[in-house]
Parts: structure tokens; C-alpha cells; sequence
């Protein structure tokens, strides 16, 4: 069954519904957005449980041949993406019920475009079209960062917006050139032509995408609107930012790379070396500033870049065990950041901040959620049996056999950095109570339920890592050999 | 009997999970013992040499059950401590508490009888984050700055074992517990920063002094022996260079124990200072050195344990711990003050009390100088260190501090018990042998022996007249900032200046990323030209 297409149907068809609903009578906008999300995550599903038998698969848009087409593809290593897809927008969705209480119609909205976006451009096998999500998924998350309407959610929407669409006009010069070098969009009639033209000519391309989807999921130093863009936006999206769409853009990175340039090519021009030595920039630089932040959004912020530093690391190696390492450490995060983001909203209800100093006293309000909090932050530190260790543990061992011991050994460091900062929280949470305005809030359950279960998620893949190992063990396939990838698109 | 395979660390989890939903310490403190019971039983069952309870992760074979003697040894005497521990503390117990020292037991069980290196690693983590959380307080600023250093000092150690083990698994491919065929040296550092090396030891004076009595008792009896089993177990080699360093740290620590008067704090850095014996037995490595070491584990696991559980009696009835403010105790309690003098001379080495026989075997392992007169002087300065404690705590008629509570008839039983074990233990050597399956022929009562034994203690008694101006209580500091600050502060300066650069100019974060890309290029043009 085809069901491919219906990811970019239904949400778009969600889109121009919830607007009509909302014009009609209200009552229907909650329902709708939640069949469609249902729906989305279901196909996911779907796609993951019978990857044996379905993957991979091409629909063919409109039927025309296969080179000029607009092909929609699933392989292996879209199963990592698919993961995200049937678990984050739908629980981001059930959070915004309670958080979003101010214009939700346009909230689900956006969010829908979002989704439209990301699916579009983790499924897109031609560079026009993705171009196209791209854009189209960044501009609602501009949107999206100013939704709260307040001074410092305009700030960082334009700051957001002016980065971006630097990042957006260097990646559309990558695409241009390389139809002016190859004469092709197809991602898959691209590899082969890429070959041919001059080594200098691959390297400036390989440069455009990288800064130009390096400013979507916050390379250091593209990183700079990421803090502010998270203290400025509500947490439903926040969690669907860091859990599906940043690694999104990540994907479609390593997908353009790995396919187009060849593993090859990058060991020939020692580029394995710099991207390894970037991402532990990238993660060294995010735990050092995450240190002294304030401000609880943000300091997530910092620690997602960190993270991804990790995910760089291990795809970077360019090997089939780190790839498999950095598709697990990309879920694992993913899950874990999502749940400490719901826990720090639920803990925000009591204080109405997310200043760290004033969160003082909070675990006698909310006991149970400041134990989950802190369980979840010395997990994110990868102490077992947090899916955090198991995920440290596969990049650790993928660059230890590939040979990079001083940057596996900073990613022991930066655990250990990363433990001094999460620490911060945990003591002022648990300190001493002074006396606290206001009365008890109560939890509803659209509030705790994403929260228990996503934590929950994450210690059960932490025990039994196969239930996500079997998944995306295959992921590499259609990576390292370019012509598993040629031959799916375009046929034998 | 009827055996069950089962790691009796598994027990006590799931005992300390089910005192969460308990009513009130009573009932805790029953299902606890009943806890420990059943492990006992277990312990006593379980077949030696055999790897059982294995299952894959991550396509290597975990072993969840692995028993020598050494490891069912020390984890009869767990259970022993365990019990007495808790019979001391279940009065006054908090909540939380009986969870997470079930679960800090747990792990320290489960540590003893795993047989491959991830779940050595898993229970090496867990047993420092319960730990944790067990030293953490919620209205106690010099206890949440003293876990937060014992966390950061225990968790950076965990990660270079991480590292070491990486380095070895993919060096070997199989996570089977051994000697290590690379990265030994991380796994020595781990190792010392559990078992409180000299250099690395800080956290341990520091932590076991600003804790309540009853967690101090708990942490000091289990923490650094699981580093000096782990020590055992990882490396297998007889390296002089190893049991050098233990004479060397048994020597420090007892010099840095008379400097301080808080009588936890001298207990503290005694621990660094017996962990010094344990690392010269294990370090010599024969039979006997190995045996003997573990011995010592054993013995010293009762005698500090008791040793602390009469620093936490003193401060249940007197208020303090300084022996500035103590003197003249023995009147008063006289039940605590014969069971710590039978402890102070077991771990001064006196004999006819346990830390004799497990002393006297080190010293039989091996006949070089160095270990041998490094062994006489440290055992010098601990018969100082005691008769310093016992002096000036019980015996001076100094200030006579007003008893505030009597002891109680819990405490008073829990000592009772463990000096009752530690003497059976000391009048009967060869069935200590016996149980570790080894025959030393030392006959341990001769007059030789006993002379030789005696010797460190009589030169202390000599020294402490002339020593004791030089010795004498002082008042002192809960924390005194150190190296280990020092770095973690110049860590914090380095991340201010980091986030200092994000100004919110939005020209600034636009030209880094022409700058990255410039960088970038650059780079490529650079590389295309070699």
C-alpha cells in the first residue's frame, strides 16, 4: 500500500480544515487536528512494524518516468526519522492543549505545516522538491518561535529569521550550482554526475549545504538563535523542535552527503577529520555554555547542541557502526530532551518561570515530578540504565574501532561536563522551601501523561536497546553504498 | 537445601522498591532484615566458579552471576554489617532513606557477583547515585555541596572505567570481567577515586564527617571496598609498584588522621589508611597476599563500621564530635567505650583481635623491606591515632560534656552484635582459612607473632606522651576548599566567558556564519593544495 503520499495529505488537508472548522464552530478543531495526528503517527507505525516487508518504497507523483519525476521514498535509514514521527507530534500535541490557550487554531495550524515540512523533506528524493519543504517547514518555525507575541519571542523570530534565511539562501546557491554542474535535481541521477565534475567544485557545494542546513540544527557557530528561540517559545513546540524537526535537518544533511559525495570522497579529502573535530566543537562549545545559564530553556538549548555535537561525531566517523551509534544517540536524545522539556513546563506551572533561582523549594510542591526531573537529568548524563549509556556507549566503541581516540575520549569529558551543569538545577530544586505564593497547581493529565510516558520510553529502550537496534540496523545500507539508494530511486 | 541462582543483590532491590509503599521504620526495618535473610540463605547456596544468569545485550553476553570465594566472603560479612547497620539506625531512619540504602546495598551485592564489564559498570553508577541522593539535603547547605562534590568526583571516575572499558572491549571483543589488555591505566584511576587513593581521597573525609552519623556508617562500611574488590577482580597482577603505593597510602593516611581532631574525620582518613593494606596484599599478589587483603576487607568492614557506629553514638548522646569537647565518656557509656576499644585495637593490629590475623598474613606474603617497615610505621601512627581517640574521647578528665540522650537499646545491641563477631572471628584463624580455602601454617598465637604484633602498638604508647602537644584537638572546618574546587572554578570562569559572546547582536551571529563558511572553504582550499 502506498500510504507514503497520505503523510504530506493529511496534513495539509488538516491545514486548510482546521481553518474552516475554526470559522464554523470551534468545537471541531481539537478533534480534527487529533485524527490527523493519530493518523500520521499510525502510518509511521505502520512503515516501522512492516519495514520488512514494504522497505524500501518509491511513489511515483503522478506517475511520470522515474528521472524527472517527483519521487516520495522510503528506505532504512528513514525508519530513524519515522521513529520521531510516530511518537513527538502527537504527545506535543496533547501538551499544547493546556498550554496553547490563546488562538490554539492557529497553534495546530502552523504546527501542521511543520509537520508538512518535515515529512516532505525526510521523504523527497529530488532537490526542487525539498527545497521547497524546507522552506516550507522553516517559515512556520518562524512563526511558531514568535507565537507567544512577547518582546523576547519577537526578538529571536527576527533573529531566527534573519539567520535562517542566510542559512536558506546559501543552501538554494548549493542547489542552483549543482544544476548548473549537473543538470539534474534528481538526488539520485546526482551521485553519478557529481563524479565528474572538479574536485574544488564538490568541496565549495559540500560547503553551501552544510552551512546552510547547519544553521537549522544549530552547528557551532550557526547555533546563535537557538537559545533565544527556546526561551522565547512555548514547550509543545520546543519539544517537536529539538525531537523531530532538528534532527530532520540533520537527516537531510547527512542523506545530501553521504549520497551525493560518497564515503569515499570524504576520506579522500580528510573530511572525516573535520567533521569529527566539528562535532566536538559543537559539543564541548554547547556543555561550556549551557554552564552558566540561567534560565532553564535555554540551558536545554545549549545542551541539545551539545548533544547533536554527539550525533555528528559518530556519523562523521563514516563507518557502519557509527552511523547505526548516531541514529540511536538521535532517537535517544530526542525522546529524553522531549521529556525533561515537559517536565520543566509541568515544574513552570508552579513558578511561572523558568528562571532557574526561582524554581528554590520546588520539590515539595511537585515530588514526583522533581524526582522524574532529576532521574532524567543524571540520564541524560549516560548513567545506566538510561537509553543515554546505551547510545554513549555504541558511539563510543564506533570511534574507538575507527580509530579517533582523542574525540571519543572528549565525549567522556563532556559527559562529565554536562553531569556540572545539570547539577545546577537539581540543587536548586532541592533546596530548602521558603514559603511559596500561590496554591498547589494541579497536573492535568494531557500534562503528565506525555511526560511519564516518553521517561518511560526511554528506560524501557535503555534496558532493551534491540527494540530500536532492530530498527535502524539496516539504516547504513542505503547510506554507505550509494548505488543501493541510485537503484531504489531509479530502478534496475 | 535447596539452592537458588539468584544475584542476592536482586533482593534487595526489590526490597528497597517495596519499602517505598511501607507504613512506618518498624515494618521497613522487618522486610529489610527479612531482605538480608534471604540474601544469606542465597549467599550460603550459591555454587562457586560457574557463569549463570546470562543473557545478551547489545550482542555481548551479560553474566549476572559469578561466585569465588573471595566475593562470597565479603558478601557474608556485607550481610553481617548490613544487619547490624540497620538494627543501629531503624529508630531513626527517614523515609527516603530505607529505599536507597537498600537499593545502595543492592548494587554493592550485585557488584560482587557480576561477571562481565557492563554490569560491573551498570552497579559501579548506580551504588555512587544512591549514594547520592542518600548524602544530599534538602535544607543542608554543606550536604548539598558535599554531595555535589562526591558526585562529580564518583561519576568522573565512572567515566574513565567507561573509557577503560571501551578501550578494552574493542581491543578484545568480549566484556568478560578481566584484566584489562589496554587502558589499564583508567582503569586505575576509577578504581583509586573509589577506593579513596591518597590524591584522590578527598571526597571521603569530607563526605563520611558532614553526614548524618547513621548514613556515614552505611557509606564508610561499603563505598571504598567495593573499589578494592574491584581492584581484585580487574587487575590481576603481582606488581610490586602496586603494593608500594599501598604502603605509601597507608602511610599518608594515618599522618593527615593525627592531624584532625572531629573523630569522623580521623576515622575518614584511616579508611585511606587500612585501603592502603588492602592494596599491598592485592598488590603482592600470591595466594596469600590476595587472600590476605581481602581478609582485611572483611575485618575492616566490621571494625570501621563499628569504629563509626561509636562516632555516631557519641554524637547521638553527647552533641558533639570534636574531642576537643569530649572527655571522660567511658563512665557514661560504658557499653560503647569496651566495643570501640575491642575495634580500636583490632585495627591497631593488636593481637588476639581480627585485624591481627589478616595483618599478619600480609606481612607473611611478602619479605621485602620496604612493605614491611612501610606496614610497621603506618601501624604506628594508627596505635597513635586510636590511643589519641580513646584518650582524649573517653579516658581524659577533660570537659565532661552532659549526656543529652542514653544510647539506645537498639544502638547498644547492634555493638554488642558486631564486637561479639569480630572476636569469634579473631580467636578462631583456622576457620577463616578454611573459608577462604587456603592453608598458611602461620601459628598465630606464638610468642613470635604476638611480639611482633605488639611492637607498633608499644612504640605508639611510647610516642603519645611526647606527641601529644603536637596531636592535640583542634577546632574544625566542615569544608576546606581544595585542588578538585580550584579547577572546577577556573572551569566556571572559562564558561562565562563562553556565554559571554552571545550578546544578542544579531551582526555578530550573522558574520560568524560567513565566517564559519569562509573557515570552511578556506579549509578546503587549504587541504587541495598538499
Amino acid at each position: 500500500m502506498d500510504l507514503l503520499i497520505w503523510l504530506i495529505i493529511i496534513p495539509l488537508f488538516t491545514i486548510f480544515s482546521i481553518g474552516i472548522f475554526n470559522y464554523i464552530n470551534k468545537k471541531f478543531v481539537l478533534p480534527v487536528v487529533f485524527t490527523s495526528a493519530i493518523l500520521q503517527s499510525g502510518i509511521a507505525i505502520y512503515y516501522i512494524i512492516n519495514r520488512n516487508n514494504l522497505l524500501p518504497q518509491l511513489y511515483n507523483v503522478g506517475n511520470w518516468q522515474r528521472d524527472i519525476a517527483i519521487n516520495l521514498s522510503i528506505d532504512n535509514f528513514t525508519l530513524v526519522i519515522f521513529v520521531l514521527i510516530a511518537i513527538m507530534p502527537l504527545l506535543s500535541l496533547l501538551y499544547s492543549i493546556t498550554e496553547i490557550q490563546r488562538k490554539p487554531a492557529k497553534f495546530y495550524l502552523l504546527i501542521n505545516v511543520l509537520l508538512l515540512g518535515a515529512s516532505g523533506m525526510v521523504m523527497t528524493a529530488d532537490l526542487f522538491n525539498f527545497y521547497v519543504f524546507f522552506e516550507i517547514a522553516s517559515i512556520s518555525s518562524y512563526a511558531l518561535v514568535a507565537f507567544r507575541d512577547e518582546d523576547i519571542s519577537l526578538e529571536a523570530a527576527f533573529e531566527y529569521l534573519i539567520i535562517g534565511s542566510i542559512g536558506s539562501v546559501f543552501l538554494l546557491l548549493g542547489i542552483v550550482l549543482t544544476y548548473q554542474a549537473t543538470g539534474t535535481l534528481n538526488m539520485a541521477m546526482i551521485p553519478g554526475r557529481m563524479a565528474e565534475i572538479p574536485v574544488i567544485t564538490r568541496q565549495v557545494l559540500m560547503s553551501l549545504f552544510i552551512i546552510g542546513l547547519g544553521v537549522k540544527f544549530a552547528l557551532v557557530p550557526l547555533h546563535a538563535w537557538m537559545p533565544d528561540a527556546y526561551q522565547g517559545s512555548p514547550i509543545s513546540y520546543i519539544v517537536l523542535s529539538s525531537g523531530l524537526v532538528v534532527n530532520v535537518y540533520f537527516f537531510v544533511l547527512v542523506r545530501i552527503l553521504f549520497i551525493f559525495f560518497g564515503v569515499e570522497f570524504f576520506q579522500e579529502t580528510i573530511f572525516t577529520n573535520l567533521i569529527v573535530g566539528w562535532g566536538v566543537l559543537s559539543m564541548l562549545f554547547g556543555h561550556g555554555a549551557a554552564l552558566q545559564q540561567d534560565n532553564l530553556k535555554r540551558l536545554f538549548a545549549y545542551s541539545t547542541i551539545a548533544q547533536l555535537g554527539y550525533v555528528i561525531i559518530a556519523f562523521g566517523l563514516g563507518t557502519e557502526a557509527g552511523i547505526v551509534a548516531g541514529s540511536f544517540h538521535l532517537i535517544s536524545h530526542a525522546l529524553l530532551k522531549g521529556a525533561i522539556f515537559f517536565t520543566a513546563g509541568n515544574l513552570h506551572k508552579a513558578t511561572g518561570s523558568y528562571q532557574i533561582r526561582e524554581m528554590k523549594g520546588m520539590a515539595e510542591k511537585m515530588p514526583v515530578m522533581s524526582i522524574i526531573f532529576v532521574l532524567m537529568l543524571i540520564g541524560m548524563v549516560g548513567i545506566p540504565p538510561s537509553n543515554i549509556f546505551v547510545s554513549k556507549w555504541l558511539i563510543l566503541s564506533a570511534a574507538v574501532e575507527a580509530g579517533y581516540l582523542l574525540p571519543a575520549f572528549m565525549i567522556v569529558f563532556g559527559s562529565f561536563l554536562s553531569l556540572g551543569y545539570y547539577l545546577r538545577p537539581v540543587i536548586t530544586i532541592y533546596t530548602g522551601y521558603t514559603g511559596f505564593p500561590g496554591k498547589l497547581p494541579l497536573l492535568k493529565f494531557n500534562e503528565y501523561f506525555p511526560t511519564l510516558l516518553l521517561a518511560g520510553i526511554c528506560l524501557i529502550i535503555g534496558l532493551f536497546p534491540g527494540y530500536i537496534l532492530n530498527i535502524i540496523d539496516t539504516a547504513p545500507e542505503f547510506l554507505l553504498e550509494q548505488s543501493n539508494f541510485i537503484i531504489h530511486i531509479l530502478g534496475g | 537445601m535447596p539452592a537458588i541462582t539468584m544475584n542476592p543483590g536482586f533482593i534487595l532491590i526489590l526490597v528497597g522498591i517495596l519499602s517505598i509503599f511501607m507504613k512506618n521504620n518498624k515494618q521497613r526495618f522487618i522486610l529489610s532484615m527479612a531482605g538480608l535473610a534471604t540474601s544469606l540463605f542465597i549467599i550460603l547456596g550459591l555454587p562457586e566458579g560457574e557463569r549463570l544468569l546470562t543473557f545478551v545485550f547489545l550482542d555481548f553476553e551479560i553474566i549476572l552471576l559469578e561466585v569465588d570465594v573471595i566475593s562470597r566472603n565479603i558478601a557474608l560479612v556485607f550481610v553481617i554489617f548490613g544487619a547490624g547497620a540497620f538494627i543501629y539506625s531503624y529508630k531513626f531512619c527517614k523515609k527516603k532513606e530505607f529505599p536507597l540504602v537498600n537499593f545502595y546495598l543492592g548494587f554493592s551485592f550485585m557488584i560482587l557477583f557480576v561477571g562481565d564489564f557492563i554490569s560491573f559498570f551498570v552497579a559501579w553508577e548506580i551504588i555512587t547515585v544512591s549514594a547520592f541522593f542518600l548524602i544530599y539535603d534538602i535544607n543542608d547547605a554543606v550536604r548539598q555541596h558535599t554531595a555535589q562534590y562526591y558526585i562529580l568526583m564518583h561519576v568522573s571516575g565512572g567515566l574513565m572505567l567507561l573509557w577503560g572499558i571501551i578501550l578494552h572491549v574493542t581491543e578484545s571483543g568480549s566484556i568478560i570481567l578481566t584484566m584489562p589488555e589496554r587502558g589499564l591505566i583508567f582503569f586505575l584511576i576509577s578504581i583509586a577515586v573509589k577506593l579513596a587513593f591518597v590524591g584522590v581521597h578527598t571526597w571521603l573525609p569530607r563526605t563520611y564527617a558532614n553526614i548524618p552519623f547513621h548514613i556515614s556508617v552505611i557509606l564508610s562500611a561499603f563505598t571504598s571496598k567495593i573499589g578494592v574488590y574491584g581492584l581484585y577482580r580487574i587487575i590481576e597482577l603481582d606488581n610490586m609498584l602496586i603494593a608500594y603505593f599501598g604502603a605509601f597510602s597507608a602511610i599518608l593516611g594515618v599522618i593527615l588522621a593525627m592531624t584532625h581532631s572531629d573523630i569522623r574525620k580521623i576515622l575518614s582518613y584511616h579508611i585511606v589508611s587500612q585501603i592502603g593494606y588492602m592494596i599491598i596484599g592485592i598488590g603482592i599478589g600470591s595466594e596469600l597476599g590476595i587472600v590476605g587483603g581481602s581478609f582485611h576487607i572483611i575485618n575492616h568492614i566490621l571494625y570501621k563500621g563499628l569504629l563509626f557506629i561509636m562516632a555516631g553514638t557519641v554524637i547521638y548522646s553527647f552533641g558533639y564530635e570534636n574531642l576537643e569537647n569530649l572527655g571522660g565518656l567511658w563512665k557514661k557509656v560504658p557499653i560503647t567505650f569496651v566495643t570501640s576499644l575491642i575495634a580500636a585495637l583490632s585495627i591497631a593490629g593488636f593481637p588476639f583481635f581480627n585485624g591481627y590475623l589478616s595483618k599478619t598474613m600480609i606481612k607473611h606474603s611478602t619479605d621485602n623491606q620496604i612493605i614491611y617497615y612501610g606496614m610497621m610505621i603506618a601501624g604506628i601512627g594508627t596505635a597513635l591515632s586510636f590511643i589519641k581517640i580513646m584518650y582524649f574521647g573517653f579516658i581524659r578528665e577533660g570537659n565532661n560534656p552532659p549526656m543529652k540522650k542514653k544510647p539506645l537499646f537498639s544502638m547498644r545491641v547492634s555493638m554488642v552484635f558486631l564486637a561479639g563477631i569480630m572476636m569469634t572471628m579473631a580467636l578462631l584463624p583456622e576457620q577463616m582459612e578454611s573459608l577462604f580455602n587456603i592453608s598458611t601454617g602461620i601459628n598465630y598465637f606464638s610468642a613470635y607473632e604476638v611480639w611482633n604484633g605488639v611492637q607498633p602498638i608499644l612504640i605508639g604508647l611510647a610516642l603519645f606522651p611526647i606527641l601529644q602537644k603536637t596531636i592535640e584537638p583542634h577546632p574544625e572546618q566542615p569544608i576546606e576548599p581544595d585542588f578538585y574546587c580550584d579547577i572546577c572554578n577556573s572551569f566556571i570562569e572559562f564558561d562565562n566567558k563562553v556565554s559571554k559572546i552571545h550578546t544578542g547582536d544579531m551582526v555578530r551571529y550573522v558574520s560568524w556564519v560567513l565566517f564559519a563558511l569562509v573557515l570552511l572553504l578556506l579549509n578546503f582550499y587549504v587541504t587541495s593544495l598538499f
